[in-house]
């Protein structure tokens, strides 16, 4: 997603993650990130927004596995997970009055909207 | 019960990584797009 951030316009586009903040520190710039990283150390906005955790079979499933095999042959470095790796994520888009007008909640690690979908939502949310 | 479209969005402020507070009711006019990591290494 990071490199069509463009097409997202005006928008505002945020990462909101669960790594402890001392972990954080200098991540956007690491990456040359081009928007806001979040940290959500207590889980609280996660659960705010009913985005729990998956069951374990839920987790390690053949797509999960698939991704990572994925990566590591793009080169990708994984590293032992140092975090929760049960914990669910999901993508919102609220509109300019600051209410919800798309939900997606993910049922797998590698369960992600298209990006199309994303697009379409924040044009409709303008 | 789970916050739906048309539902408010839940406001927050969290600490960003560096150590900036970033509120979502300070971005009303303008859409936002929040995304909730999830793991993967």
């Amino acid at each position: 997603m990071s490199d069509r951030l463009d097409e997202f316009g005006d928008a505002r586009v945020v990462l909101i993650t669960f790594t402890r903040a001392r972990n954080l520190r200098g991540f956007r710039h690491r990456l040359g990130l081009g928007y806001p990283v979040l940290t959500d150390e207590t889980r609280d906005v996660y659960r705010e927004y009913s985005l729990g955790r998956g069951a374990w079979r839920q987790i390690w499933s053949l797509p999960t596995l698939r991704t990572y095999r994925r990566l590591l042959r793009a080169g990708e470095r994984v590293s032992r997970p140092t975090e929760d790796t049960r914990q669910l994520g999901g993508d919102f888009v609220v509109d300019s009055e600051g209410v919800l007008v798309y939900s997606y909640r993910s049922q797998r690690p590698d369960d992600r909207p298209p990006v199309e979908q994303l697009l379409e939502a924040v044009r409709s949310a303008r | 019960m789970s916050v739906q479209p048309g539902d408010r969005a839940p406001d927050f402020d969290l600490p960003d990584d560096d150590g900036e507070w970033w509120r979502l009711s300070a971005h009303q006019g303008q859409p936002v797009l929040l995304v909730f990591h999830r793991h993967l290494a």
